[in-house]
């Protein structure tokens, strides 16, 4: 059980808990940051109670009707009897209204939320105008002129385009755009939790991967135990029982990590009735365009997608700074290699002209990949606008590193310590 | 000295230094390059830095009432200027376009009247146009002002400070998006110079303890006093290493072209924020700069006591990583970055350092007593 006494190492290191611990109190202070919208949100979740999340006839009537009492509520209460108000907000932005409320707090709160519950109404009223009125040939071009793509990156673009055009129509038959979800436009909670709490995970957890890989592949040459344990029977064979030890703790701390604090966004932000809503519904808009996956999934689909990316580019990682390692063998100096590699994967891209097609082929690597995970498996990042972007990218990864890793433990073996 | 200058060169030895030299490269790139060439990012926000900089030149650095109604007959002759133009051009005459009232008065929704403006502003770039809205932007800051700083004074004390504000003499002309720039910059540079400063500090004591030479420098004539030589060594290099980062900025920042609003009080009629302190933007920029020398010290001192107390390079970096984060946090709050703003009290900001700069030195101090009758072996 050489494994065992290799976990017993890193076990014994403090600090790695300590950091961890500081992570996971980031963390939790992020999720709480936009814990004051949970009221707003709260209200989505009694207009699926009463009539599911899915948008279609029925419910659109039987959502109107009951709109319609509220309106009628709205006028009874309203101070001032000659108007007529057709929605909450504009007995709101009344100013007469605002400038002599008599609502006693129960009422005003009523009004708040219903004027909450408008928002969804109208924009469910609107959401087969806005899917006509998508030209995503139009987005392509802006796109284009935008970044400045010429030639046959432009190409590219405009052909990928062409092939999420046919991805929106079969969303559209799908109805996947027609279901109830937290509103992108004003709560942003897609890009808070898969792009903000992710990105933060992402990072944090890299950092622990690093770390720990490098500190348990360098134990022997940092503690001049080196010429004893390569000497063993084992010998460099040891290596391997590193790289496993590695493995398990970075497999926990991910775990760890992961579950707390998504564990703790759920908690907090109640999801419980929008597992089985798909990821490309109209409500999820934030930008101008809609998130349009390539693929038909649920939230629930997409979010176990999310962590398994997360944790398939800690995986890389992972192997990335084994490699390092063995080379460098020395933790301080890895860590701020991997750093520099980190910058350079994000950099580089950005040095090849916007003609040529190398632009995409540049973006697949480890370090871009991480940085839109909100965007990952949509057709809407600019460079990272193919379908099998993110599974071409980790599985080509992995096979590299795995050759590459495979040739460093060969030459550690024969090498002269 | 001699021990001391050792210590400097074992701190920056090639291998460090291409290191920290790299980071860097690859930081500048992302963080800091924008600020630099893209400024003033696009229009209209170039042409207001082009009008702001003829008004300096004409009225000083201040504009008062009187001068304001020179700015305003200056408008007005560039009005002439735009309407000339328009009736120099058959299609806008065609369309019924022939003055600049018209011109900001057209129907968008229309096809024709989208499309020339399309192409005065855009395709063109007609300067007059945009020059004119530049100063349409500037008159509307300046009519503005005394409503727009009343609210905002409540919770500043000093009376005379105060009164200035209220009384709405606030003439100084220097545009928001200016100091924006900067406070974006030394930000990301305040960043970039504390993680080098880690970098490179925090070896100062870990290699030599790591090779066990430790026991046979304690056992010199010098002995123990190495700590404070050590001490000394990376309070110099976290020094030259920010010298060297301050003096490259200033001289990338010398081409940004501001030189000219340095005397203008930060408080001017086209700020966002106010401060707590009446200053100008140079006396501001050197705030910020000894903030900068004083974070780099406090991080020096940090790194190397850690580097002293801790026993292997993986809890090193691993105790530096939330120190660096909550650092970071301030920096972008307040430490550098909207340096005595209001939406911070004062004295936050002046506790902070303090409590940092005494944070640093009382480990040090610690550190030093126990170091002269600890134990070594």
């Amino acid at each position: 059980m050489i494994v065992k006494e290799e976990l017993l190492k890193l076990i014994k290191m403090p600090i790695i808990s300590i950091v961890i611990l500081f992570f996971i109190a980031l963390n939790i202070v992020i999720v709480m940051s936009n814990s004051y919208l949970k009221e707003e949100l709260s209200v989505l979740s009694e207009l699926v109670d009463t009539y599911g999340y899915e948008i279609n006839e029925n419910m659109m009537k039987s959502f109107g009707k009951d709109y319609q009492d509220k309106v009628s509520w709205i006028n009874e209460i309203a101070p001032n009897e000659k108007e007529i108000y057709q929605h909450p907000s504009e007995l709101l932005l009344d100013d007469s209204f605002q400038y002599e409320n008599r609502l006693n707090h129960k009422d005003y709160q009523k009004l708040l939320k219903y004027s909450v519950i408008e928002n969804y109404y109208v924009s469910a009223q609107e959401i087969d105008k806005k899917y006509d009125s998508i030209d995503l040939g139009g987005s392509a071009e802006y796109l284009i002129s935008t970044y400045g793509f010429t030639g046959h990156a432009a190409e590219v673009i405009r052909e990928q385009y062409q092939k999420l055009g046919l991805r929106l129509d079969e969303l559209i038959d799908n109805g996947e755009h027609k279901n109830l979800f937290f509103i992108g436009k004003l709560y942003k909670m897609h890009s808070f939790l898969f792009r903000h709490i992710g990105m933060a995970l992402i990072f944090e957890l890299m950092i622990l991967v690093v770390l720990i890989t490098a500190a348990i592949t360098n134990y022997e040459f940092e503690h001049r135990t080196t010429l004893v344990t390569y000497t063993t029977k084992r010998g460099r064979k040891l290596i391997i029982d590193k790289f496993l030890a590695a493995m398990i703790t970075n497999g926990c701390i991910m775990f760890g990590l992961i579950g707390i604090t998504l564990g703790f966004f759920f908690l907090t932000y109640d999801y419980s009735r929008f597992w089985n809503v798909p990821i490309s519904n109209f409500f999820n808009t934030e930008m101008p365009l809609p998130y349009i996956s390539w693929w038909n999934l649920s939230f629930i689909e997409y979010f176990i997608f999310f962590v398994l990316f997360i944790i398939m580019s800690q995986l890389l990682f992972m192997g990335i700074s084994f490699i390092l390692s063995i080379y460098i063998k020395n933790t301080y100096l890895v860590f701020f290699t991997f750093i520099i590699l980190l910058g350079l994967g994000i950099t580089i891209p950005g040095f090849v002209p916007l003609s040529s097609s190398l632009v995409f082929l540049l973006q697949c690597n480890p370090f871009a990949f991480i940085l839109n995970p909100h965007e990952w498996l949509m057709g809407n990042g600019p460079f990272t606008i193919y379908r099998y972007y993110e599974l071409a990218t980790t599985v080509v990864w992995t096979f590299f590193l795995g050759a590459v890793g495979s040739y460093t433990v060969y030459r550690f073996y024969r090498q002269q310590l | 000295m001699r021990v001391i200058w050792y210590e400097i060169r074992k701190l920056l030895n090639w291998k460090v230094l291409g290191l920290v030299l790299l980071i860097s490269l690859l930081f500048f790139e992302l963080f800091l390059r924008f600020d630099f060439e893209h400024f003033p990012n696009g229009r209209p926000l170039g042409d207001i830095f082009n009008v702001t900089k003829q008004m300096i030149n004409k009225y000083g650095q201040e504009m008062d009432e009187k001068e304001f109604q020179d700015f305003k007959e200056t408008y007005k002759e560039e009005v002439d200027r735009a309407n000339a133009y328009l009736q120099s051009r058959d299609d806008f005459v065609e369309a019924g376009v022939t003055t600049y009232e018209q011109f900001t008065n057209m129907d968008y929704e229309d096809k024709v009247a989208n499309e020339l403006f399309e192409e005065v502003m855009f395709e063109k770039g007609i300067d007059v146009f945009w020059e004119l809205q530049s100063r349409e932007v500037i008159m509307e800051s300046y009519e503005v002002r005394k409503e727009f700083f009343k609210g905002e004074t409540a919770q500043i004390d000093d009376p005379e400070w105060k009164r200035k504000i209220l009384d709405g003499s606030i003439n100084e002309i220097l545009p928001s998006f200016v100091v924006e720039n900067y406070n974006n910059l030394i930000t990301m540079l305040s960043i970039l110079i504390i993680l080098s400063v880690i970098v490179v500090v925090s070896r100062i004591f870990i290699t030599d303890q790591r090779n066990n030479t430790l026991y046979l420098q304690y056992t010199t004539n010098i002995g123990r006093k190495l700590f404070k030589k050590k001490l000394i060594a990376s309070m110099i290099t976290s020094f030259l290493i920010t010298n060297m980062y301050i003096g490259a900025f200033l001289i990338l920042y010398s081409f940004n072209g501001t030189q000219i609003f340095f005397e203008s009080s930060l408080q001017s009629f086209y700020a966002n924020t106010v401060n707590w302190l009446d200053i100008t933007f140079f006396q501001y920029i050197y705030i910020t700069i000894i903030g900068v020398y004083l974070l780099a010290f406090v991080v020096a001192a940090i790194a190397t006591y850690l580097s002293r107390t801790v026993s292997n390079y993986i809890s090193l970096i691993g105790v530096q990583i939330p120190i660096a984060v909550v650092l970071i946090l301030l920096i972008f709050e307040y430490l550098v970055s909207n340096l005595f703003n209001i939406a911070y009290p004062m004295y936050i900001t002046i506790g902070t350092y303090i409590g940092l700069i005494a944070l640093g030195a009382a480990i040090l101090t610690a550190r030093w007593r126990k170091e002269r009758k600890i134990d070594i072996v």
